[in-house]
């Protein structure tokens, strides 16, 4: 009878021995050259390495995550990088990269023949990566059961009206991605000053300021706000989904927010890797992009291919296009200055 | 009432230098024991930690172009940014305040479920354990549903509700909530432990409750309840989902979401992580330091040859009061979190989550199985939380008993490495892994393990080593040294002492930290996301892309049903646990040890009805 507890903890050991076993068995196969490691935050990821694998046999191992760890392991494998491809929104980071000499330059795959005047000018001088669609960082959307389309914002100055006022919300741009490209965006617009001031004049209208799209989406349904901003590709499905919204473009434009691919300098399958950026960029891999089954609101981009047809049609809107540098540059200081003033 | 005053030191078993040491039984010694455990807290936990912290003086260690170049600018960040030093006083603050809280109604629920007659205690222990293993992203996503401006408590109550919670207070209520398991569990090994009859005994002498608790219970406990007041501090100093999400939304910003901000940032700001994750490392040595302090060097022992449970303390008249107290609490820890997200799965996915007023609807259901990865991660997971558990178990068992009586500095460091391993946040735990497993030279020897299951099941183990050793010291600290001692002057070798004196004395502890490993694990994301092989995503990292890229349904789905499955093999093993901790203490585990007529002891797989 004693025996039974060294027979538990034995039969314990055997177990995890045999599932770290297996789970080791993998090590030899990581790395090989037949591999595509491919890093992505983006919603049509998966759908587009499977179909990648069926198109060319070769295979696809992805890592999903958000754009802030993906960024982190990035910048942990510094010495030793295991990927080959990269893909997300924002072309903040990825011009940092580039300019880091952390991506392949000079290839130019065939696919890119197809580009649209938009497409080529997000394509950096030296193809270090390649935009594969742009949405809008922010647009103003508004409960329609609560605003009559008459009384419709169509500029950001019409938020700091008293109609609006305890009414209007926006992400945070410490916490949701997408958000500091469009604070970024209106200080460009505006000049920074006023950009600021601007901000702290919807904080006096009483802006709220919610985590992420989907609770301030949540709070416009639900009536706490009546008019909010945030990334359109999100707002647009709102309305697809028949929630009781409308989008509106201001005047004054919305900020480019680009999404990049891009292929690593030291790439341990540069030949795979290639291929795969052609093949997202051909009509076949856009096809897969817009497969709004599986990727969601992120297949509500605006094409940047020739003879590719957005799932939305964006009409009216003017693009501004913020410097990647200098937006970059200023982040971290303007984020915080967001934080101190307008969110507290 | 401590039975034993004893101090192992006072009966070496160096006493009788002529006779020679006896053999060993397993061949294994205490000294190398000490070895391994050490070799395995070195290189699961500090060089991890070491390889990132270290970047707070050494910003370019593992850059693309390694150098030792010194800078003090992530430290100096400290001082000078007073975003860094609220945060960091607010971290301290709250840690402080929620492991008073949840020890607090740690102690009382662990009192109700192991001493009293109270009805249902077993359903009750349950439910703890639901919420222990809940992973915290359904907690921090539920109350945010809940509570957020624009949450669906908004309109019912008008903001009051909202105002109220979404502030400091709110969020140390919302932690302790969901934290104070494991104030109960610690607390709970030493109540097992000590058993009804003190309280019988204080009582027949005339002590009024306030004083048996005053006097008896509370210092006898002291240990296991500052063990577990310890975890939750340190929890809630590494925490990021309640950090990002409603701490955030109350304005009130913590060291964690300054270490997140530091590493999501472009270009990766890994000084000022590192500078952050110090701060945090330094809390929690002063934490650990004042737990020495307050201990001393008294002993503890609790578990002694003679307590049985034979009559529970009898709550009269108030028993259902009790209970009912008890499963409102769990409802407000556990019921409201999960029917938010239940309530979700049902719902048809709009972009906003949660859509109300819509019709129910199996589809989130459908699509979570037809989705790539969706089952097959959690099959993933399970694999990855059976062998870390496992694993866990065994090496909390060999640190535990090596650390037993040793005190050297370098087991102080090594222990201290433990418990900062659970204040930092999980993703500078797996940026760690990345510095040291990714290194170039690893690739010759065979030994690049980045990018493997290897890498993500030894930060796994790492991650939950801390628990398993605290639980596992905390139950050992229980039994009294006389009996080791005696047993190794009879000549009983370290594998003799384990089998039947240690684990036996031990009991369902073992279940309880596998358990609680293997949860940790199946719903483990900030490590996952960094470390999961390409192409093999774990559960977490598969909602997580759910709740991304499609809608909160799908992630939804399969949360619930992950989080069902799991809660049945908790509830499964907790009856296990409560069927092994119900028996008779095993009295007799070292009174006899001549091998026949074994004496009467629970089953450890309690699958063969009971004997006794």
């Amino acid at each position: 009878m004693r025996s039974r507890y060294v027979a538990t903890l034995g039969a314990a050991a055997g177990l995890a021995l045999v599932v770290a076993t297996a789970l080791t068995g993998e090590i030899a196969h990581a790395g090989s050259p037949e591999t595509l490691v491919f890093y992505s935050a983006q919603g049509y990821d998966q759908a587009e390495a499977t179909a990648f694998q069926k198109a060319t046999g070769i295979k696809v191992e992805l890592s999903d995550m958000s754009t802030g760890p993906l960024l982190s392991k990035v910048a942990a494998e510094a010495q030793n990088p295991q990927w080959d491809v990269i893909w997300f929104d924002g072309n903040g980071p990825m011009s940092t990269l580039n300019r880091q000499g952390a991506l392949l330059t000079g290839f130019t795959p065939a696919s890119a023949a197809n580009y649209t005047a938009l497409g080529r000018s997000l394509l950096p001088g030296n193809h270090g990566y390649f935009p594969t669609g742009v949405t809008a960082a922010g647009a103003l959307i508004y409960n329609t059961k609560l605003v009559p389309a008459k009384d419709a914002p169509h500029t950001w100055q019409d938020l700091l009206k008293p109609l609006f006022k305890n009414a209007v919300g926006m992400d945070n741009p410490a916490i949701s991605g997408p958000t500091y490209p469009l604070v970024a965006g209106i200080f460009q617009g505006m000049g920074v000053n006023r950009g600021m001031q601007y901000f702290q004049a919807l904080k006096r209208n009483g802006l709220k300021i919610f985590p992420t799209n989907g609770n301030t989406l949540q709070a416009l349904l639900d009536g706490s706000i009546k008019v909010a901003m945030f990334q359109d590709s999100a707002e647009i499905n709102a309305k697809l989904s028949r929630d009781p919204v409308q989008v509106v473009y201001p005047t004054t434009g919305v900020t480019m927010l680009p999404s990049d691919i891009a292929i690593n300098a030291k790439a341990p399958d540069m030949a795979a890797a290639k291929e795969f950026v052609n093949f997202v960029l051909s009509a076949q891999g856009q096809k897969v992009m817009q497969d709004i089954s599986a990727a969601g609101s992120d297949s509500l981009f605006q094409p940047v291919i020739h003879g590719v047809k957005p799932l939305y049609v964006r009409s009216g809107v003017k693009w501004n296009v913020v410097s990647p540098v200098w937006a970059g540059t200023h982040e971290a200081a303007w984020v915080r200055w967001f934080t101190d003033n307008v969110v507290r | 009432m401590r039975a034993d005053m004893t101090r192992g030191a006072a009966a070496a078993p160096g006493g009788n230098p002529g006779r020679p040491r006896p053999a060993l039984a397993a061949g294994i010694g205490f000294r190398t024991l000490s070895l391994g455990a050490a070799a395995a807290v070195v290189v699961l936990v500090a060089l991890p930690l070491v390889a990132l912290l270290a970047q707070a003086v050494l910003p370019d260690l593992f850059a693309s172009a390694p150098s030792l170049r010194p800078s003090l600018a992530g430290l100096s960040s400290l001082a000078s940014d007073p975003y860094m030093l609220a945060s960091g006083v607010n971290s301290l603050l709250l840690s402080a305040a929620t492991a008073v809280a949840a020890s607090a109604l740690g102690i009382g629920v662990a009192y109700l479920l192991v001493l009293t007659d109270m009805p249902a205690r077993r359903a009750v222990w349950g439910l703890v354990w639901l919420i222990l293993i809940s992973p915290s992203f359904l907690v921090a996503q539920g109350w945010e549903l809940l509570l957020a401006p624009g949450g669906l408590t908004n309109n019912v109550l008008g903001g009051a509700l909202t105002n109220t919670l979404l502030s400091p207070l709110g969020v140390v209520i919302v932690l302790s909530l969901k934290l104070f398991p494991y104030s109960t569990i610690a607390v709970a090994a030493g109540l097992e432990g000590l058993g009804q009859d003190v309280v019988h005994a204080a009582r027949l002498g005339g002590a009024p409750m306030t004083a048996v608790w005053r006097r008896v219970l509370l210092p006898l406990l002291l240990p296991a309840a500052i063990s577990g007041a310890l975890i939750v501090f340190a929890e809630v100093l590494s925490d990021f989902g309640i950090a990002s999400t409603l701490a955030q939304t109350a304005n009130f910003p913590l060291t964690t979401f300054a270490i997140y901000s530091a590493l999501e940032q472009f270009p990766v700001n890994f000084p000022e992580a590192a500078a952050a994750s110090l701060v945090l490392v330094g809390a929690v040595a002063l934490a650990q330091w004042a737990q020495a302090a307050t201990m001393g060097r008294r002993s503890y022992t609790t578990r002694w040859g003679g307590n049985r449970t034979l009559a529970p303390v009898s709550l009269g008249r108030h028993r259902g009061l009790y209970l009912a107290a008890m499963l409102l609490l769990m409802l407000l820890a556990f019921g409201v979190p999960a029917a938010t997200t239940v309530a979700a799965s049902f719902m048809p996915g709009g972009a906003g989550g949660l859509v109300m007023g819509g019709h129910l609807t199996f589809a989130n259901y459908l699509q979570a199985v037809r989705i790539p990865y969706g089952l097959g991660s959690f099959a993933t997971s399970l694999g990855y939380a059976i062998a870390a558990a496992s694993l866990g178990v065994l090496l909390g068992l060999v640190v535990a008993l090596a650390w037993r009586r040793r005190r050297g500095w370098l087991t102080g460091l090594l222990q201290g490495f433990l418990t900062t391993a659970i204040a930092v946040p999980g993703i500078v735990l797996g940026a760690g892994y990345i510095f040291l497993w990714d290194q170039p030279v690893l690739k010759d020897v065979g030994l690049l393990l980045y990018g493997t299951p290897a890498a993500l099941l030894l930060a796994y183990i790492a991650g939950g080593l801390p628990y398993s050793v605290r639980v596992a010291a905390g139950g050992m600290a229980q039994i009294p040294a006389s009996a080791i001692t005696a047993a190794r002057a009879s000549g009983a070798g370290l594998a003799t002492v384990v089998r039947r004196i240690i684990l036996p004395m031990m009991g369902s502890t073992w279940i309880r930290i596998w358990l609680m490993l293997f949860a940790g694990v199946v719903f483990e994301l900030p490590v996952s996301q960094l470390l999961y092989p390409p192409g093999a995503p774990t559960l977490a990292v598969s909602i997580i892309h759910q709740f991304h890229a499609t809608d909160f349904g799908t992630g939804a789905a399969l949360t619930v049903m992950s989080t069902a499955t799991v809660g049945v093999l908790a509830l499964i093993f907790n009856w296990l646990g409560g069927r092994i901790a119900g028996r008779p203490q095993p009295k007799a585990a070292f009174t006899a040890d001549d091998g026949a007529g074994a004496p009467v002891r629970p089953d450890v797989h309690g699958l063969k009805g009971a004997r006794a």
